[in-house]
């Protein structure tokens, strides 16, 4: 696609999201508004595993941090809404950190266990502290308002996770396409190359952390005020593996991919609510199926790059091949 | 006047075993110097104790006599020492042109002095030129060392340190290699080279040191060593 199809292509999706809530019905409004927290989460998570190669595997403690942070704000200290958002934004940060940090010299396998020990410690956290209001959560979080208008529809919610999201979907782009992209990048294809050439590894580690951290506790406090209840079952490991499959199924680092893998995995499994109890079962099948065919995702991160125009699906097929080609070079260079 | 760089009585570790037992090493403003030895002798492991890679648990490392000790290796490539590692560790998964463009990381904001480092990397290899949209992981072995080359240049150093730049190469890419080398030290880059290949290093390099077992046992200009086929053969074989 060249820059101004590109673009087209762009504000008719935005036009359409724009109108969505006028030609839907109320399920799957809901549906949709669901998606586009999947598209804050998998976008935060996007900067953390697609830039900068670090496997997360507990992801939903920023979601939490975010939910929680403005639930208590809101619920025992009265704050308004719109004030607990940079305070979440900055405990999200610190957690971020303060995951981060042990891990920096962690790779694969190690990085991902963990994270995963942190993702239930601050659940566990969350069902045994009083002051997160223990296993039952915190209920009655008030609904925000904008001057006197008090955002309390599904209309209302619809639109405000749409701002939001394009908001997290633009600034993780530029981000992408940044210096400390371009950083990012390096140390995802080689740390040790990265730093002997000048890169900060520790510093910008840190930073993909907390830049993911704050993106995901953005859609926590969103979160929070939508379902004016939380407890600590919405952040479960299932959640983390949930947002980090909407990555992967996308594309790792690809902006769109990852936009669309959000929607699908929203989306699909109530598009199965037709064949009931076997649902989970033909959307697991559709994953395993979709690594073996296309283990780069489904929109990933060099589409336009690699592949001029559209090509067969056996050429699709093959081109799965040959990325695993580039891969086993790839190793063999860092052998 | 002072060398561009100064070692001084290093001592290295890896866990318990002592790589490195106690190093003097000095580099002056446009030399090549030449380390060899044989494997497992601490070539590398003095290379990465310059580059900050490892913490030297003694001695001193210094650049026109300021101590980089303790210092990040970002920081010392920022100072301009920078290190081109063994296996030319390229980014196979990026292009040639993305791969230069990291070598300009450390030049901030100077975007012209980025594209104006790649068009004289072009110019010294004009085969990467043609290359410049490929895939790193798709050069051949020789032209992979050539970026590895061209990614360290970017950078604008004082000191270019090449691990075994001829690891794996046809003989004829060695010579082309090493001519290149040549010219970029011409051009006014200081070198310090690891190579096994030891005829072909000290044909290139003014001085050279040999190293066995994490010590230097001997030190002179290149065309010395080079003549001594006793010190070649004991040390360095062939």
């Amino acid at each position: 696609m060249n820059p101004s199809r590109k673009k087209i292509a762009v504000v008719l999706l935005l036009a359409v999201a724009c109108v969505l809530p006028f030609l839907s019905n109320n399920y799957w409004l809901d549906v949709a508004t669901l998606a586009l927290f999947y598209v804050v989460l998998a976008q935060g998570l996007n900067v953390v595993v697609g830039f900068a190669g670090l496997l997360d595997l507990g992801y939903a403690a920023f979601f939490a941090v975010g939910a929680y942070t403005t639930g208590i704000l809101m619920t025992v200290y009265q704050w308004s809404f719109w004030l607990t958002l940079p305070v979440a934004m900055v405990f999200a940060a610190i957690v971020g950190v303060i995951i981060g940090a042990p891990t920096l010299r962690l790779r694969s396998d190690y990085l991902a266990i963990v994270t995963l020990g942190f993702g239930e410690i601050i659940r566990i956290l969350a069902i045994n502290l009083t002051i997160t209001g223990s296993a039952s959560g915190i209920y009655g979080i008030p609904r925000p308002s904008i001057g006197g208008y008090v955002l309390g529809g599904q209309i209302d919610f619809y639109y405000l996770n749409l701002i939001i999201a394009v908001l997290a979907v633009v600034a993780v782009k530029r981000l992408g396409t940044s210096r400390i992209g371009r950083a990012w990048m390096y140390i995802r294809e080689d740390e040790d190359a990265a730093e002997a050439m000048g890169i900060n590894r520790i510093n910008m580690k840190l930073l993909a952390y907390s830049i993911g951290a704050v993106i995901g506790s953005l859609a926590g406090s969103v979160f929070a005020v939508k379902m004016s209840a939380i407890a600590p079952l919405s952040f479960s490991f299932t959640q983390s593996i949930m947002i980090l499959l909407a990555v992967v199924l996308g594309g790792l680092g690809s902006i769109p991919g990852v936009v669309l893998g959000a929607v699908l995995v929203i989306a699909l499994p109530e598009l199965l609510r037709s064949v009931e109890d076997w649902r989970y079962l033909i959307f697991g099948a559709a994953l395993v199926a979709m690594m073996l065919f296309r283990p780069q995702g489904l929109w990933p991160a060099r589409y336009e790059m690699k592949r001029g125009a559209r090509r067969s699906k056996t050429e699709e097929a093959t081109e799965g091949g040959s990325g695993n080609d580039v891969k086993l070079d790839n190793e063999k260079c860092n052998a | 006047m002072t060398p561009l760089l100064t070692i001084r009585g290093i001592h290295s570790f890896y866990g318990k075993i002592e790589a490195l037992k106690g190093i003097d090493l000095q580099v002056h403003e446009g030399e090549i110097v030449a380390l060899l030895g044989s494997n497992g002798a601490g070539k590398s492991t003095t290379l990465k104790t310059i580059s900050g890679i490892v913490r030297p648990s003694s001695g001193d490392v210094l650049l026109h006599g300021q101590s980089l000790v303790g210092w990040a290796p970002h920081q010392i490539v920022e100072a301009g020492i920078i290190h081109v590692p063994e296996g030319r560790r390229i980014f196979a998964g990026l292009t040639v042109r993305e791969n230069l463009e990291l070598g300009g990381f450390t030049q901030r904001k100077e975007k012209a002095a980025i594209a104006e480092g790649i068009e004289q990397a072009f110019a010294l290899f004009p085969r990467l030129k043609e290359r410049s949209e490929q895939m790193g992981g798709t050069l051949s072995g020789g032209e992979q060392q050539m970026l590895a080359i061209c990614r360290g240049l970017m950078a604008r150093p004082k000191l270019l340190m090449l691990d075994e730049p001829s690891m794996g190469l046809a003989p004829i890419i060695v010579v082309e290699i090493m001519n290149i080398i040549r010219e970029i030290n011409r051009q006014g880059t200081t070198i310090l080279l690891i190579e096994q290949n030891a005829k072909a290093a000290l044909k290139l390099a003014h001085r050279g040191y040999v190293m066995e077992t994490g010590r230097i046992v001997m030190e002179n200009k290149a065309d010395v060593l080079r003549a001594d086929d006793t010190i070649v053969k004991a040390y360095l074989g062939a």
